[in-house]
């Protein structure tokens, strides 16, 4: 006779006994799965590691881990929940950059592998007479978010070999990360720029982000940075018709 | 695939894997770390593609757990299938999801009747979403499991036999689990038919921070030891594709160009045998 459950059970107690601490056989299993979480968050998390070095991530990211484990096989993708976990850590009142630092990162890793789409051109767009009637899609690579910290002018300097000075105003930013083609690229972003970019997320037409965002900041520029923008590969190439 | 030795594929040695002139050179690659939508990495497996044959070799499947294989994660495989159309497909015989949680590891199951009929039930189930065979690999053993009904190598072809995969003989695990748990290498080889070979993963192991059990670590030449077993195993069996494994601590090219020359040597000789 067999009883159905057998694997189940079977496998419940095997987690379990991974999941705490152990000697011979089950160390070997603890910790190839845990190296396999720290290692995945460790390519992706780049700067993070940088800021808070090797051993303090390691430990870092094994706790995470343990509460936030793998819900898919594929690694490339694991830990979008890092950035917000970060934030609710008891030290992180002493790195209030750290989650946007890491918010950048994880930007940056959805970029890398979001779907290849064309990207649109201003050549595409000349013609154009009512911007109004032009909803433009979001590029599939593009990403961008307002940053309360210089968290982008960090993370810039830790990009730099070896380490960039850190010589920056203590004043938000905003980043944009665009992929138009096979190379991942991440550049300032002003505030008109984001919130002409939140319109167009929101679904507002070209037209309409354009006059909103012209209205808030009167100063802004908004032609060249609409050129900008397409040029950075932020929007996906279509009939441009909404 | 004609019977021939591979490498595994790195990225850190793209352009020297594109330019190698190796007759016959073939790469493997985790499918897994290719589930992305689109982007660079895709890019360049479509590259090594596009100059030579190609081995899917899953890691996440979790065909030995007590679900059916996660309909996504079949769904993502099968796209990679149609789209690099891989010569060769392969998975383990482990588990690693368990209540929606992924452990990134090979984790080990009793051989009794009930998982047979498990994992029978879920390689079929691929199978059949794929439209094609695929490849089991035995298991690297550090623990030695109670309740088991099945010999590992009787428990291996009646799963093929239940379920139409054929086997994936990676030697450097039967050699680690020999070391671990006790049990003769050349006899367990000696053992699995001839018939149900369809590619044999040869890497090299560690020896574990305790010192006692030997950790198929991929991050090491190949040992004489495995060389040996690998030998006798194709002396028996016939050429077949033959895979050089390294994930860690990664050599030069040329190293693991080298370990392919003397894998395809191996081959060569015994199809020159064979003829």
């Amino acid at each position: 006779m067999e009883a159905w459950p057998l694997l189940l059970e079977f496998q419940q107690d095997f987690a379990a006994a991974i999941g705490e601490p152990a000697a011979g056989a089950m160390s070997v299993y603890r910790n190839t799965v845990l190296s396999g979480c720290v290692d995945a968050l460790r390519a992706n998390y780049q700067v993070v590691e940088q800021i808070l070095g090797s051993e303090m991530f390691e430990a870092v990211a094994v706790e995470f881990a343990a509460q936030c484990p793998p819900r898919r096989p594929v690694l490339a993708l694991y830990g979008s929940r890092f950035p917000d976990w970060l934030e609710g850590q008891s030290w992180f009142r002493e790195l209030p950059y750290l989650s946007q630092v890491a918010r950048i990162e994880r930007l940056h890793v959805e970029s890398l592998f979001a779907a290849d789409v064309i990207p649109a051109d201003m050549s595409a767009l000349k013609d154009v007479e009512d911007w109004r009637a032009i909803s433009l899609p979001l590029h599939s690579a593009a990403r961008f978010a307002w940053l309360t910290t210089p968290a982008l002018s960090i993370w810039f300097a830790h990009r730099e070999t070896p380490v960039g000075e850190l010589d920056f105003e203590w004043q938000a930013e905003g980043v944009l990360i665009t992929r138009p083609h096979l190379i991942v690229q991440a550049t300032r972003l002003c505030r008109a720029g984001h919130r002409f970019l939140t319109g167009i997320r929101l679904g507002e037409s070209v037209g309409a982000a354009a006059i909103a965002t012209a209205s808030v900041y009167p100063d802004a520029d908004i032609g060249s940075l609409f050129a900008s923008l397409v040029n950075a590969g932020v929007f996906a190439a279509t009939s441009h018709r909404s | 695939m004609t019977p021939a030795a591979g490498v595994g594929f790195k990225a850190e040695h793209f352009e020297e894997a594109l330019a190698a002139p190796a007759a016959g050179l073939w790469f493997e690659v985790h499918a897994e770390n290719y589930m992305v939508d689109g982007g660079p990495r895709l890019a360049m497996l479509e590259a090594v593609r596009s100059e030579r044959p190609l081995s899917l070799h899953g890691v996440g499947l979790s065909l030995a757990g007590a679900e059916p294989p996660d309909a996504d994660h079949v769904t993502a495989l099968k796209k990679l299938v149609d789209r690099f159309e891989p010569e060769l497909v392969s998975e383990h015989l482990a588990w690693s999801r368990l209540d929606g949680r992924c452990f990134p590891d090979l984790l080990p199951v009793p051989r009794t009747n009930e998982v047979l009929r498990r994992l029978a039930d879920n390689i079929g189930r691929v199978q059949d979403a794929l439209g094609r065979q695929i490849l089991i690999e035995n298991p690297s053993h550090y623990l030695a499991l109670r309740d088991h009904q099945w010999s590992e190598t009787s428990f291996l072809a009646e799963l093929a036999r239940r379920s139409g995969c054929r086997l994936l003989i990676d030697v450097n695990n039967v050699a680690v689990g020999s070391h671990n748990i006790g049990y003769d290498a050349a006899e367990w080889l000696g053992a699995i038919p001839a018939g149900l070979v369809g590619e044999i993963h040869l890497a090299g192991h560690s020896l574990d921070d305790e010192g006692s059990l030997l950790i198929d670590s991929h991050d090491q030449p190949i040992t004489n030891d495995v060389w040996a077993l690998y030998d006798a195993f194709i002396a028996r069996v016939g050429a077949r594709p033959t895979l050089i494994e390294r994930d860690g601590n990664l050599p030069p090219f040329a190293e693991l160009l080298a370990e392919r020359e003397r894998a395809q040597a191996a081959l060569d000789g015994s199809l020159a045998l064979a003829a």
